[in-house]
């Protein structure tokens, strides 16, 4: 998949859902504790530091908080 | 009828309110022969009105190893060392409409040769039809170290960290969240951007003799990193989470990171089961080498030899299991929770036969009212 496609492809998962309804009936799955990711904050940021010190790499994980519509 | 009041009863949960308030601690130890570090943390937040979340933190790293140090005379010795380092963490977060939300919070880290003040705001919106929400957010951190090791004084550097996010509701089931970090490190020489202020690298000189030199790192860091995660339900109990990170870096590592985890709850989401992989694989920093031999015109301007500027491949494997107790007095829900997981790393570029084998060990508790 070229990088032309790829970024189409997520152009189109960033729009579809704007096209679609989903009442507020239909999160109960999504606000469940199995979709919970990551599932402890205190025990992400123990890992963060972690993996901070033994690889070289950093940044990427402060992905938008759950959107569930609950809020 | 029911129906209608469930409905009431759902639109009534959704109505702007700041996520409830809560307390946590934990404890996590890491080892991996050469290092052992106990990490106990606690958190609690709590509601100031119907606007306005306050929450605190701390984690304390207790270190304690022993590790081969490369020192100015060249003397390569097992050297036993402890430390313990605080961060003190305090945030506010604010409606400013039904879809908005400011978030601020400052970080003071404190160990006996090193210092890290950390700042940041941040801006979280949510889309009219409550299926997106936007983050974005800058942190800055001041470095300052010293070290009786090192000739000068106290040294600092300066990080400015910029995050974007997109978290989408795909469908009923999915949820698919983006984030990009870009990261600038203006370093002092004496620091160099991996926090270290130990380091030493082997030098054959020309006249055969061995010494030992300081790191010297290029005092510009600047850093990339993309992020794709995606949840998906399967079934009313068990969920799919699976990620993939993109890192670049102007020092010429770049690293792919993919994990994939499976959350099951049972008997009603009061016992949750989690099993999760990770895999990182890293490419070396340019000015990387194991050692240095010097040359007529010289040594290397910038010089290096630690494994994490090496290239590396790394698998984690883990579980975490919590039980859940809901109603318990003035608690909504109280849970425990046990977490075990075990890391392989290997360093093909900088020595083949070299292994790294990590263990952490976790348990905590939370509390919601």
């Amino acid at each position: 998949m070229s990088p032309r496609h790829l970024l189409l492809l997520l152009a189109a998962l960033t729009l579809a859902p704007g096209c679609v309804t989903l009442q507020p009936w239909e999160r109960g799955i999504l606000e469940s504790r199995i979709m919970g990711d990551p599932v402890d904050p205190l025990a992400a940021s123990f890992d963060g530091h972690v993996d901070g010190a033994r690889e070289a790499v950093a940044g990427g994980e402060a992905v938008a908080t759950d959107a569930c519509g609950c809020n | 009828m029911f129906r209608l009041v469930l409905v009431l009863l759902v639109v009534a949960s959704a109505t702007p309110v700041l996520a409830g308030e809560r307390a946590g601690g934990r404890v996590d130890v890491y080892a991996d022969g050469d290092i052992v570090v106990v990490a106990p943390s606690a958190q609690l937040k709590v509601d100031a009105s119907d606007a306005v979340q306050l929450n605190v933190g701390w984690m304390a790293n207790v270190l304690s190893g022993a590790t081969p140090l490369l020192t100015a005379d060249a003397v390569s010795s097992a050297t036993t060392f402890e430390d313990v380092r605080h961060a003190f963490d305090v945030g506010v977060s604010g409606r400013l409409d039904a879809l908005t939300l400011l978030r601020g919070s400052a970080r003071f880290s404190l160990e006996s040769d090193y210092a890290v003040v950390t700042a940041s705001v941040g801006l979280e919106r949510e889309s009219q039809n409550r299926r997106a929400i936007f983050t974005a957010s800058y942190a800055t951190l001041l470095d300052e170290a010293w070290t009786s090791l090192r000739e000068g004084t106290r040294q600092t550097s300066v990080t400015h960290r910029l995050d974007g996010g997109l978290s989408l509701l795909l469908t009923k089931t999915t949820r698919l969240r983006l984030g990009v970090s870009g990261l600038m490190h203006a370093c002092e020489e004496l620091i160099g951007c991996q926090s270290n202020t130990y380091r030493y690298v082997a030098v054959r000189t020309l006249d055969s003799g061995d010494i030992a030199l300081r790191e010297t790192h290029p005092d510009r860091r600047a850093r990339l990193a993309t992020t794709l995660r995606l949840s998906q339900a399967l079934g009313r109990y068990v969920a799919l989470h699976g990620g993939y990170r993109f890192y670049a870096d102007n020092w010429a590592v770049l690293a792919h990171t993919a994990d994939l985890a499976v959350h099951a709850g049972l008997a009603g989401e009061r016992v949750l089961l989690r099993a999760e992989g990770r895999m990182t694989r890293q490419t070396t920093a340019s000015f990387f080498q194991p050692s240095y031999t010097e040359e007529e015109e010289g040594l290397p301007r910038y010089r290096s030899a630690d494994r994490e500027l090496a290239g590396l491949w790394s698998w984690r494997v883990g579980g975490r299991v919590e039980w859940a107790a809901l109603g318990l007095g003035p608690l909504l829900r109280a849970s425990w929770n046990l977490r075990a997981y075990h890391t392989w790393y290997r360093y093909p570029t900088l020595d083949p036969s070299l292994k790294r084998n990590a263990w952490v060990l976790g348990g905590g508790f939370d509390a919601e009212w």
